[in-house]
């Protein structure tokens, strides 16, 4: 019996400790979403470049994934900036807000591909002296870096909510994510907030990326599984909901975990997107959402 | 028995009431006006019945039939067929295309549907444009095209919202006489109209809303000289008279 | 010019643009036996195969919705006609239905589920992506077809037979894929102007409008999606027998459904000529690709038909050939 807890307890431990990161990445998706309503198919391969990234600094420099945090976040942080003015803003104009979900889509199929030209499909990861550091509280394991990560991301999407609350541009954003034409009339550049959040979903997605190399790994195609996952948490928590994403990723890792240890660890992705169908058929707008796709 | 019963007829949208108990006859044969300010529910009230919406409480009963819930291509086949407030042109395809489209659910060939739609376009007056893209209309030709497609449907009804609206008065007047043609035709007409000297000088009946609510019902000079709906309207810059 | 020789070119050049569409035809099919080259009869067929696909998958886009895992359609098709024939030696030719009628199954399954509860626009490209990613891993674990080694038909033991679709040479491959390919484009023509096709189009511009026009727009959906998967399944029956080897990873992979996928986006979605256009440009560099990088480098390909498909995107939304009509038009009006 005693047995049963502990493995029960393991199970939500490392599925909230995975899931504090899958919060990260969809608060990234669904700011984008929000403000520029669009689905950025990218999303999962922002995080494989956040993540070579971080390998590559440990590799060469042999840089703190945690330290790097301070290149790769102002990196990716640029790079979705850029992403929004080149490819996002042109269709705006032309009013082909459809056409970014081909866009995106691109970018992805291209991205991938240049990683696997560059970097081969090898499995990459960053061994650091804490990476099979382990404690253990009443029988059950943690591993520290997963704690980190944890945390980390914890810390992160709470500095993120504080400014989204505290700050003018927080507030800004905001606005533009409820209400796109008051907010213009009110004299909040639209074209600027799009920039920043692409920018910032991508930058929390570079802290995500950071966090998980010490307990992961990387490889080309590594963007696929989280974009679909991430995808599927901010339906769960409700398009644009930035709650619904945060809570929405400790649910997946939940259940991902929990289907892994009560039937087989093959079927975890399974679980998450029973569930993810299970939400789009009885309640569309997921659980904070006002949207549902039309 | 009226043609349509609207029966009871609440909806809420996040807990604003959008339409409370509301019911309301039209007969076969008339022209009813439905008018009322900004956010009345006319609108919403057209959704239920085209089967956009589900009302949360109430019944739409057409010739008999309870229709509540039927989606639109259902509430279409029996008879109903609406157009919307903003008009909602097939853009790229050609404008006998668009009629055809309509054509199509009772004349199963294209070339009988074809035939029909020609027919149609000649008497509301857009056949020397059939063959122009639908996005290159004015305007006023969009909305005597989103009529014409609806009629190509054969409608016992026509459900019209605000076909008048951003019209100049002499496309207003062609709107107008054709919606007369229409009804002499034995097309019901409902509609819902903002400009007054429309609706007023073309409706057998007119029905008032207020935030959701039936405030007045009667003949055009009735309803104009109502107390609540001279209230209801106090503020809007339309005059009734 | 006066107006009676303006008036007889104008003649001419119009029925000069009749024929014009029948030169790519009569090209493709007289010039390919004079082809000394095995390897370029071998990306011919590529183009006539990819160009089928892609027309196949277009069904989809026709009624405004994209589908990211048509790769699932081709495995299926190909499994099950592979299957039929190595385990109880049903000839292809009976076989390719079977892979076909699976595949329609699938889309069916994939799709009323989804349009009749509203997962439209990106959902449902997820949900295709997801599918196929299910069925690869499905497939990985059935051993009865081999798992994950895939199933393999050894040539020198069951051929050359033509009622098996075992031929020598590449050229017969190519003329069956050819015929295939111009007996779909007639077929799509000839759907553009039924009643379903006037529909389709209408639910692509505007679902509410369809819907209250009398249209069962999800009907509608459904029937193209099954069509569709029905088509890219008896695809992949020529996938088999083509290649002699198929296996779950790269069958059900996500680059195939973009190799499929791209010539429509690229070429013009919901247009009758887009997707052979696209097939007939971007197969040729594919193949150029993997033939100059060695073959080492998977993937290299699909840089460019991502390149290109952000490109057409941005650039000539409406696709290639809508773009290329435009620049004809602007010819003929010159003179």
């Amino acid at each position: 019996m005693a047995d049963i807890i502990t493995t029960l307890l393991q199970a939500i431990v490392n599925g909230l400790m995975i899931g504090g990161i899958y919060s990260l990445i969809a608060v990234g998706l669904t700011l984008i979403f929000g403000v520029s309503r669009i689905i950025n198919f990218a999303h999962g391969e922002y995080l494989m470049a956040g993540m070579y990234l971080t390998y590559w600094l440990y590799a060469f420099g042999k840089v703190d994934p945690y330290l790097s945090i301070l290149i790769s976040v102002p990196t990716l942080f640029l790079m979705g900036m850029l992403t929004q003015k080149i490819f996002v803003n042109p269709l705006i104009r032309k009013g082909l807000l459809g056409q970014t979900i081909l866009v995106t889509l691109g970018l992805s199929i291209v991205m991938q591909n240049v990683a696997l030209f560059f970097w081969s499909a090898d499995y990459r990861s960053v061994r650091t002296e804490y990476s099979a550091a382990t404690m253990e509280v009443a029988n059950v394991l943690i591993s520290i870096p997963r704690l980190m990560a944890f945390i980390s991301a914890f810390v992160a999407a709470s500095v993120f909510m504080l400014f989204l609350l505290r700050t003018y541009t927080g507030r800004a954003i905001r606005a533009v994510a409820q209400d796109p034409d008051t907010a213009s009339l009110m004299g909040i550049n639209i074209s600027h907030v799009g920039l920043i959040s692409f920018g910032l979903g991508s930058a929390l997605v570079a802290v995500a990326g950071a966090i998980m190399m010490p307990v992961y790994y990387v490889f080309p195609t590594v963007g696929g599984v989280f974009g679909l996952l991430a995808f599927v948490i901010v339906v769960l928590g409700g398009l644009g909901s930035f709650v619904g994403a945060f809570l929405g990723g400790l649910i997946i890792g939940l259940v991902e975990s929990l289907t892994g240890v009560l039937f087989r660890p093959e079927f975890k992705e399974a679980g998450a997107f029973l569930l993810f169908m299970f939400i789009l058929f009885f309640r569309p707008t997921g659980l904070f959402g006002k949207y549902a796709w039309r | 028995m009226a043609q349509l019963e609207v029966r009871n007829v609440t909806k809420r949208f996040a807990g604003l009431e959008a339409l409370k108990d509301v019911s309301l006859n039209v007969g076969k044969g008339e022209i009813l006006g439905l008018i009322g300010p900004n956010g009345a529910g006319k609108t919403t009230l057209f959704n239920i019945i085209s089967g956009l919406y589900t009302p949360d409480h109430g019944n739409i009963i057409f010739e008999g039939e309870d229709i509540t819930g039927l989606k639109p291509n259902e509430v279409c086949k029996r008879g109903i067929c609406r157009t919307f407030q903003i008009v909602k042109p097939f853009t790229k395809m050609s404008v006998l295309g668009n009629v055809v489209v309509g054509a199509l659910l009772r004349n199963s060939r294209p070339a009988e549907a074809m035939g029909e739609a020609e027919r149609l376009l000649t008497l509301t007056g857009l056949i020397h444009k059939k063959d122009v893209p639908a996005g290159s209309l004015t305007l006023a030709e969009r909305k005597r095209l989103e009529l014409t497609r609806a009629l190509a449907t054969k409608p016992k009804m026509l459900l019209l919202d605000e076909v008048a609206a951003g019209l100049n008065p002499a496309e207003i007047d062609n709107i107008i006489s054709l919606l007369r043609q229409i009804r002499d035709d034995g097309v019901t007409l409902f509609v819902v109209e903002h400009v007054m000297k429309a609706i007023m000088s073309v409706s057998d009946r007119v029905v008032v809303l207020s935030h959701g609510e039936k405030i007045a019902e009667g003949t055009p000079s009735e309803v104009s000289r109502d107390e609540r709906v001279i209230q209801a309207y106090l503020g809007e810059e339309y005059s009734i008279a | 010019m006066n107006e009676i020789q303006n008036s007889n070119l104008h003649r001419l050049s119009n029925s000069y643009r009749r024929y014009l569409k029948y030169i790519p035809v009569i090209i493709l099919v007289i010039v390919p036996p004079f082809v000394t080259e095995a390897y370029i009869v071998h990306v011919l067929f590529l183009c006539a195969f990819f160009a089928f696909l892609s027309e196949a998958f277009n069904l989809v886009s026709y009624t405004g919705q994209l589908s990211l895992g048509h790769a699932a359609f081709l495995g299926l098709g190909a499994y099950a006609s592979t299957y039929l024939f190595l385990f109880h030696g049903i000839p292809p030719l009976a076989g390719i239905f079977a892979g076909g009628f699976l595949a329609a199954a699938a889309g069916f399954i994939i799709s009323y589920p989804c349009f009749r509860f509203g997962l439209r626009g990106p959902f449902f490209a997820l949900t295709t992506i997801a599918f196929a990613e299910v069925l690869s891993y499905v497939f990985v674990n059935l051993d009865a077809v081999g798992g994950a080694y895939g199933l393999l038909i050894t040539f020198s033991k069951y051929g050359p037979s033509a009622k098996d679709l075992l031929f020598e040479s590449k050229l017969a491959y190519y003329y069956i894929m050819l015929a295939m390919m111009l007996g779909l484009i007639y077929s799509i023509e000839r759907l553009e102007k039924s009643r379903f096709g006037f529909y389709v189009n209408a639910i692509r511009e505007d679902e509410d409008a369809a819907w209250s026009l009398g249209i069962n727009v999800t009907r509608i959906q459904v029937t193209s999606a099954t069509l569709s998967a029905f088509l890219t399944g008896l695809g992949g029956t020529f996938y088999a027998f083509y290649f002699l080897y198929i296996e779950p990873l790269g069958l059900f992979a996500i680059d195939r459904s973009v190799e499929i996928a791209a010539p429509a986006i690229i070429g013009g979605q919901a247009t009758v000529l887009g997707p052979i256009l696209g097939a007939f440009i971007l197969t040729p560099i594919a193949e150029f690709l993997r033939a100059y990088f060695g073959g080492g480098l998977i993937g290299i390909h699909l840089i460019v038909y991502g390149a290109v498909i952000i490109v057409g995107a941005m650039l000539l939304p409406e696709g290639l050939i809508v773009g290329l009509e435009r620049l004809l038009k602007r010819f003929s009006k010159g003179s």
